[in-house]
């Protein structure tokens, strides 16, 4: 059986015995998850990719800590969460000195074609931006929720695990970013969204 | 106008998170209300769109680039904590060695009740030399050094594998070095890989000894992990760990000749290899000098069957005359219990590079004469005096001096 496949709990159980090359699989498992959430919420590559890195070295020195209540995942996502958090708030005082601005400028985008034709390609992709700069201009709180749910289909439970917040809080924050979401898209126009 | 908990429950609709009751409740409200069925499209709507957003692509090289950053974040952390959980890990490995040294000891003891209580002519304590003799003779000449264990049994377990220990361990463990060993690869935290990978980090430097799969092996770059691993070694034990040994020592053979190995092996040896008994009380080994660790690659590397491969083995059996799969490759640096072993196998120590004397009448064209020694035996066998074990020690007088050493020992796996 290869490592790949075994699940989280075991391969966790692996790295803290000493094995790394049970984290190079939990590593290579997530990393995308975990990055194409880092840049949700903070809106461009290179900050995603710095926090990324954070986020896997926080990991492997703090599964100790990981008691296998939740599920792996759900852990992985609050450190995600926190370190991005983190992350925003130094840019954000750094940018604020420089410039004078905040961070919360639309995102940059990053698609991939589905191979569909490329006049309905075209239409998806434009109303995927579209979407894309409305999520960004979610409070980070909001954005986490719908990013959780929506992309990567997280129960609510899981959620408020992820966000260490009580469920009915998921499910009121979840409804008012979506409503948040549905203003911004429909000031920006979106044809298909309104 | 809808409330703020029945537009809570059409959201929970739309993300199928209501409990039976709630749903019954939201689907009422949908019959009933206009205004929650366009919340509903609404919603789900706005659902997709995001959803959408799954299709992402991930910058080519990601997870590496945040291995390596992990690599140096982690080493810097954990050279600087080190010394605090020195003592710890020195503890932890300590009762690790008591709890294998007690179970062993218990073990040791059962098996003698045992002896003693089925033999009514050889009960009591005065004859207890003779049944320790008698067990001696009965414990696999090529039982585990109880290092090899520990790893061995690590990484069994790590695969949920049941690992089976030996009846009773021949060598007394060499327990500092296995501390030293381990105390130097946590030290370094994740640039020091455990033992049996150093296939995936193959810029890291293991101690010896390290457990290889086989898989492992095959699919790296197997003469670079050859010469890396074994740039300073002179004589080395690999202890290679398979369910078929002699099918596979048969095959082993096979790959020798392949590279242009002379193989010498005794009559007993040869009907063995013919019959293929896989009994457990034959020892198995293979002795031959290399050039340099590289040439290992082509003899142990692709060419042999892995277990990854061991379905495609067993598909291709009829024609490759039943291939067998090799699991692992335990590789350390040869001890004196290996320079014993050969002693009382073959009569000579092989291993020892003070006490070789050259021929004077040294002649240079031997250099390309490549000797292996291939032997499967019952236990307690001498096959010092076999004309072919003979012949490879002769000849082996002419070699080139220099070369790495390779004792290669075939083990079943349990």
């Amino acid at each position: 059986m290869a490592l790949s496949d075994l699940d989280d709990k075991t391969l966790v159980s692996m790295v803290l015995k000493g094995r790394s090359s049970a984290f190079e699989d939990l590593l290579k498992k997530y990393h995308d998850r975990v990055y194409r959430l880092a840049f949700r919420l903070l809106g461009n590559t290179q900050d995603a990719e710095d926090v990324i890195q954070d986020v896997f070295t926080q990991v492997y020195l703090s599964l100790k800590s990981f008691k296998g209540n939740s599920s792996f995942y759900t852990w992985l996502f609050r450190i995600t969460y926190n370190v991005s958090i983190t992350h925003r708030r130094k840019r954000k005082n750094v940018i604020s000195l420089q410039t004078g601005q905040g961070t919360d400028s639309a995102p940059e985008i990053a698609l991939a074609s589905d191979g569909s034709a490329p006049d309905l390609n075209l239409d998806r992709e434009e109303n995927k931006a579209l979407v894309e700069k409305a999520l960004g201009m979610l409070s980070i709180e909001h954005r986490a929720c719908l990013i959780f749910k929506e992309v990567e289909g997280l129960s609510y439970e899981e959620i408020a695990d992820s966000l260490e917040i009580p469920v009915g809080t998921v499910r009121s924050r979840l409804f008012r970013a979506r409503l948040e979401l549905r203003d911004i898209l429909q000031k920006l126009g979106g044809t298909e969204t309104k | 106008m809808l409330s703020e908990n029945e537009k809570l429950l059409i959201a929970g609709l739309v993300d199928e998170q209501l409990s039976p009751a709630e749903r019954i409740n939201a689907e009422r409200l949908i019959k009933c209300s206009p205004e929650a069925v366009r919340l509903l499209e609404l919603l789900r709507k706005d659902s997709k769109e995001v959803q959408l957003l799954k299709t992402f692509k991930v910058p080519a090289g990601l997870s590496n680039r945040v291995l390596v950053k992990c690599r140096q974040n982690v080493r810097g952390l954990r050279l600087s904590s080190s010394a605090d959980s020195s003592w710890y890990q020195y503890a932890a490995l300590m009762a690790a060695a008591s709890v294998l040294f007690i179970a062993g000891g218990i073990s040791y003891l059962c098996i003698q009740l045992f002896v003693n209580v089925g033999d009514p002519t050889n009960s009591g304590l005065a004859n207890n030399e003779n049944k320790e003799k008698s067990l001696e003779k009965a414990k696999p000449i090529f039982a585990k050094t109880s290092d090899t264990n520990l790893i061995q049994d690590k990484a069994l377990n790590e695969k949920n594998m049941a690992s089976a220990k030996p009846d009773l361990l021949k060598n007394e463990p060499d327990r500092s070095q296995i501390q030293s060993n381990e105390k130097a690869r946590q030290k370094d935290g994740l640039l020091a890989a455990p033992s049996h990978e150093i296939i995936s980090l193959t810029k890291v430097e293991t101690p010896f000894p390290m457990l290889v799969r086989a898989e492992d092996l095959a699919n790296a770059a197997e003469s670079k992990f050859w010469s890396k691993t074994l740039k300073n070694e002179k004589s080395i034990r690999l202890e290679m760990v398979t369910k078929e040994p002699v099918r596979f020592l048969n095959q082993l053979k096979m790959q020798l000749g392949k590279n242009g190995f002379l193989s010498f092996s005794d009559v007993g040896t040869l009907v063995n290899l013919k019959n293929k008994s896989e009994k457990s009380s034959l020892g198995h080994l293979v002795y031959f000098e290399i050039n340099n660790p590289e040439e290992l690659s082509s003899l142990l590397g692709r060419n042999l069957p892995v277990t990854k491969e061991k379905e495609k083995a067993s598909k291709a059996a009829p024609k490759n005359g039943n291939a067998v799969a090799l699991d692992w490759i335990v590789i350390s640096a040869a001890t004196p219990n290996d320079s014993k072993l050969l002693k009382s196998v073959v009569g000579v120590d092989l291993l020892d590079q003070k006490n070789e004397s050259r021929p004077s009448g040294f002649d240079s064209k031997s250099k390309s004469v490549k000797n292996a020694l291939v032997l499967t035996y019952s236990q307690g066998q001498s096959l010092a005096t076999s004309s072919e074990v003979k012949q490879f020690i002769e000849a082996r007088k002419l070699a080139v001096p220099g070369k790495l050493r390779v004792l290669l020992v075939l083990r079943a796996e349990s």
